[in-house]
C-alpha cells in the first residue's frame, strides 16, 4: 500500500467520523438550532475530508476538479439551507417545536 | 471484496425498506414526505449498485428533489386552507376488516407473483443486451442507454414527451380560475437571492454538459431536463417571477419545442427511410439537436408542474393587472 | 445471492408496502405517496433484472424504460396532486368517502 493510498484511507476515515458526529448531533440535540449547528459544521468538514481522500485516488485532473466543484456546491447549498431553516424556525415557533418523537 | 459489496447491498436494502415503512406510516404527513425524499437519495445509490448511473442521476434530481417539492407544495397549499387537517392521524385500514383483508390479499398476490418470477426466471434469459450491443455502431453514440432512448426506441421517447405535454395541459386546466397566492407577501431573502444567483448559471452549465456527455457517458436529455426543472423550482421558491402563463409565446415554445424537434427530425429523414430512422453519418448530430430541445422542454414542463401544484400559475386577469 | 437479486427482492418489498398502503389509507395525498413507492419498487425490480449475469453485459432497454418511467411518474404525480388540490378547494375533503364530505 502506497503512502498516497494510506493517506486517502485516513482522510476518508476522518470524514466518516465527522459525518457520524454530525448525525449523532442531529438525532440527540434538543432543538433546531443545535441540530443545524451539528449538521452543517460536522458534515461539511466530513464531506471535505472524504472529497480530499477521494481526490488522492484519482489521476485525471478533470475528475479531481469535478470533486472540488461538488464540495463547493454542497458548501454553498448547505449554508443557504441552514440559514433558511434557522430563519423559518425563528419566525414560526411551531417549526422549532417539531421533534423527533414519532417514527 | 465481493462480501463487502454484498453486505453494503444488504444494509442499503434494509435501510430502503425501513425508510419506505417510516414514510408510509409517519403520523405527520410532512415528516412522511421528508422521509420519502431521503428514500429517493438512497435509491439513487441503489441505482449505482445495479450499474445504472443514468438512472442515479435522474433519480437524485427527480425522485428526491422535484417529486418531494411537488408533495410539499401541495401539502402547504392544503394546510393553508385547512389548518393542519391534512397531516392528521394515520388512518387505520378502511372500513373495518373486509377492505383491510382485500388490501392484504392483493398485496400478497402482487408480491407473490413477482417473487415467483424471480424464483423461476432469474438468470434465465439474456434480455436484449446482445441485440443492442451488436448494433451500437449504427446508433451514432456509444452510451447504450442513449442509443435505446433516442434511436432504437425513439418512438417511445417521442410519445413520452407527448405524455409530459398532456400532463402540463392537465395541470393548466385544473389550475384554471384558481386564485393565485399573493406573491408580494412572500418574504424575499437576500441569502436565497445570492444562492440563486450563484446556482442558476452553474445548473444551466451542468445541464448542457450532461446533454453533451450523454452520447458516451451517463447523461442525456432527461437528466439535464430534471436539473433545469430543479433550478426552476428553486427560482420559483425564491420568489422570482417566471413566465408561466400558457398564453406566453416563450412558454409555448419551451414546452412544445422538444416534441416539435423530435417530429421534424423524424419527418426530415423520411425521404428514403422510415420515420425516425436516422442516417448513420448524421445520427449523432440529429440526436443532439433533439436532446437539446427536449432538455429545455422537460425543464419547462417540470417547472410548470411544480408551479401548478404550489398554486403559483398566474391567471390571465392577474397577469394583465401586474 | 447476488447484488441484483438483493435489489430485486427489495424492489418487490417496496412495491408491496406501497400497494398495501395505497389500498388501505383513505387520505388521497397518502395514496399518491404510496403510489410513488409502488413505482420506485417496480423500477428497482426492472433494473435489477437487467443486471442478472454477474459478468455479462447489462441490458440497456430496462434502463431506458425506467428513465422515461421516472419522468412520467413525476408528471403523473404532479397532475394527481393538482387534481387533489382542486378537489380539496371544492369540497374541503381529502378522502373519497361520501360520509366524510359533509
Amino acid at each position: 500500500m502506497s503512502i498516497l493510498s494510506a493517506l486517502s484511507y485516513l482522510l476518508i476515515a476522518c470524514g466518516l467520523f465527522f459525518f457520524t458526529a454530525g448525525t449523532v448531533g442531529l438525532l440527540r440535540f434538543p432543538d433546531v438550532f443545535c441540530r443545524l449547528h451539528a449538521l452543517t459544521k460536522a458534515d461539511n468538514l466530513g464531506l471535505g475530508l472524504i472529497v480530499f481522500g477521494a481526490m488522492l485516488r484519482q489521476s485525471e485532473l478533470t475528475v479531481i476538479l469535478k470533486l472540488v466543484l461538488i464540495w463547493l456546491l454542497v458548501l454553498i447549498a448547505s449554508a443557504t439551507t441552514c440559514y433558511l431553516v434557522a430563519e423559518s424556525a425563528r419566525r414560526n415557533p411551531e417549526v422549532k417545536e417539531r421533534r423527533n418523537d414519532d417514527a | 471484496m465481493m462480501l463487502d459489496g454484498l453486505s453494503f447491498d444488504l444494509v442499503l436494502s434494509i435501510a430502503l425498506i425501513a425508510l419506505a415503512t417510516a414514510a408510509l406510516r409517519a403520523r405527520d404527513l410532512f415528516k412522511g414526505i421528508v422521509i420519502f425524499m431521503l428514500f429517493g437519495l438512497l435509491v439513487a445509490i441503489a441505482w449505482v449498485r445495479v450499474h445504472a448511473p443514468d438512472l442515479a442521476l435522474a433519480e437524485a434530481a427527480i425522485g428526491s428533489g422535484i417529486t418531494g417539492a411537488l408533495f410539499l407544495g401541495a401539502l402547504s397549499r392544503i394546510e393553508r386552507k385547512k389548518q393542519r387537517a391534512a397531516s392528521g392521524r394515520l388512518e387505520n385500514p378502511v372500513g373495518g376488516s373486509t377492505a383491510g383483508a382485500w388490501a392484504v390479499l392483493l398485496t400478497l398476490v402482487l408480491t407473490g407473483q413477482l417473487a415467483l418470477a424471480v424464483w423461476r426466471g432469474w438468470g434465465y434469459s439474456d434480455g436484449l443486451a446482445g441485440d443492442v450491443l451488436s448494433r451500437m455502431d449504427e446508433s451514432g453514440v456509444s452510451n447504450p442507454v442513449t442509443a435505446v432512448i433516442l434511436n432504437f426506441r425513439a418512438y417511445d421517447t417521442l410519445l413520452e414527451i407527448g405524455v409530459l405535454l398532456l400532463a402540463v395541459l392537465g395541470v393548466y386546466v385544473v389550475g384554471e380560475g384558481q386564485t393565485v397566492r399573493d406573491r408580494r407577501s412572500t418574504r424575499r431573502s437576500e441569502v436565497l437571492e445570492t444562492f440563486v444567483h450563484l446556482l442558476t448559471p452553474a445548473v444551466v452549465l451542468t445541464a448542457g454538459y450532461l446533454v453533451w456527455v450523454g452520447y458516451k457517458e451517463p447523461g442525456g436529455a432527461f437528466q439535464a431536463g430534471a436539473l433545469l426543472g430543479g433550478a426552476g423550482v428553486v427560482l420559483l421558491l425564491s420568489g422570482r417571477e417566471l413566465p408561466l402563463h400558457s398564453a406566453r409565446a416563450v412558454v409555448r415554445i419551451a414546452l412544445g419545442g422538444g416534441l416539435l424537434a423530435f417530429l421534424l427530425a423524424g419527418l426530415a429523414v423520411m425521404q428514403d427511410r422510415a420515420f425516425l430512422e436516422y442516417p448513420r453519418a448524421s445520427a449523432k448530430y440529429i440526436m443532439l439537436m433533439i436532446e437539446l430541445a427536449c432538455t429545455v422542454s422537460i425543464g419547462a414542463v417540470l417547472t410548470i408542474l411544480f408551479a401548478g401544484c404550489a398554486n403559483l400559475l398566474a391567471t390571465p386577469s392577474e397577469e394583465e393587472g401586474s | 445471492m447476488s447484488t441484483s437479486l438483493i435489489y430485486a427482492i427489495t424492489g418487490i418489498a417496496i412495491a408491496g408496502l406501497g400497494l398495501f398502503h395505497f389500498l388501505s389509507q383513505r387520505n388521497i395525498l397518502r395514496k399518491i405517496l404510496a403510489g410513488n413507492f409502488i413505482g420506485t419498487g417496480i423500477f428497482l425490480f426492472l433494473v435489477s433484472s437487467a443486471d442478472r449475469q454477474a459478468d455479462g453485459p447489462i441490458d440497456p432497454v430496462p434502463h431506458a424504460l425506467v428513465l422515461t418511467g421516472i419522468v412520467v411518474a413525476v408528471s403523473a404525480t404532479a397532475l394527481l396532486l393538482s387534481l387533489l388540490c382542486r378537489y380539496h378547494d371544492e369540497t374541503g375533503s381529502l378522502t373519497l368517502d361520501e360520509e366524510d364530505d359533509e
